[in-house]
Formats: C-alpha cells, structure tokens, sequence
C-alpha cells in the first residue's frame, strides 16, 4: 500500500471515528505546510481538500438513503397504459393509410369517369350489383366455416 | 363536363364517409379484413352498406350466437 493509499484510508478512519494513526495524519499535514512553502502543493496529498470532498459525497449518500422509492409501482398497469397508447397511435397512422388509398382509388374513377364518361359508371355499377352480392355473401359463409375448422 | 363534375362532387364525400364508417365498424367488430371491407365501401353508395350489415350483423352475428 503507498502512503498515499494509507493516508486515504487515514482520513476515513477519522471521518467514521474509527482508530487511526495520528501520527500519519500529522505528518502529512506537516509535509503539506513543507509543500506549500515549497511551491510543491501538487505533489502532496491534499489533505484537508480530500476530507471535505469525501464530506460532499457522503452528504449526497445520506441524501439519496432518506429518499423514499415508491416500491409499490403497477407494473402491470403502466405496461397496459403504454400498449393501450401505442395501439392507438397505430390505429390513427392505419385510418391516414386508409384515408389516402381511399382517395388515390376515387381519384383514378374520377378520371376514368371524366375521360369515359357515365357508360362506364354503368357498365361498372351494374357488374357490382349482380355480382357483389350473391359472391359476398357466399364468401362471407365459406370464410366462418374456414374458420370453425381452424 | 359541369354536370360530371357535380355528380363527382356530391359522390366522393359520401363515398368516403361510407367506406370510412364501414372500415372503421368492421375494425371496431374484430373483422380480420377490415381494410376490403373499407375498400368494399368505397364501390357504391347504398347497397355496399347495405351488403355490409346484412354480413356483419345478421350472418356474423347469428353464427356467433351458436
């Protein structure tokens, strides 16, 4: 151990009132008169800046022991609130996506209609009357056997 | 031209309102296609709605009763 280790250790000796070498401390409060007149002060232990440094952090230690966590956090309930808002933010983007194909899809019948004219509106309603009802339906069926059977 | 224009001006709103409602309600129901049935809403005015609740909420329903 250097002398500089056992001085450090010294010194928390003295701060926790625990025995310690006086006579080491005393020494190097005589060595750091000896630096200080020699203009040497950054080769020595500072003492006295070293105690109220370990002063400072033992203060904030003793600080953050009397803060009271809250140990009873929900969890669960703070997972549940974070879903619930991300699912919301997903839904608003999928009603955007939604909107916007909406509109590109109308968009191109209304140029269709524009340049084709109403016989196409027709032509077009009438195959989705006779067709779109009597599939759907149908289909509507086969898909809740599909997924009976699953 | 003008009387496409009208016609296109009265039937987009309420083709978008009705494919928005229906994509939202079948979303809404738990329906896995809910973007067709968005879509579906989006090819006529009256009967797409009315093919609609006629799926969801008689053949649907009904079979989720049993």
């Amino acid at each position: 151990m250097s002398k500089k280790e056992k001085l450090i250790n010294t010194l928390i000796d003295k701060h926790y009132n625990e025995s310690y070498d006086i006579n080491l401390l005393n020494q190097s409060r005589n060595q750091e008169q000896v630096d200080v007149n020699n203009n040497t002060v950054d080769k020595a232990v500072d003492t006295a800046g070293f105690e109220s440094k370990m002063d400072g952090a033992l203060e904030k230690m003793d600080l953050a022991d009397n803060i009271d966590f809250n140990i009873n956090i929900d969890t669960l309930k703070i997972i549940e609130q974070a879903s619930q808002i991300q699912a919301k933010r997903n839904s608003f983007k999928e009603n955007v996506c939604f909107i916007i194909t909406s509109i590109l899809i109308l968009s191109v019948f209304s140029v269709v209609f524009i340049n084709i004219g109403i016989k196409f509106l027709i032509y077009f309603q009438l195959i989705l009357f006779f067709i779109m009802p009597w599939s759907l339906i149908p289909l509507s069926k086969h898909a809740l056997r599909r997924s009976e059977n699953e | 031209m003008n009387k496409k224009l009208i016609a296109l001006a009265i039937a987009i709103p309420l083709l978008s309102a009705q494919a928005f409602w229906i994509y939202t309600d079948a979303k809404k129901r738990g329906e896995k296609y809910y973007w067709l049935w968005g879509f579906f809403g989006l090819l006529n005015l009256p009967s797409s709605l009315i093919i609609y609740l006629i799926v969801t909420r008689i053949i649907i329903d009904r079979y989720k009763k049993k």
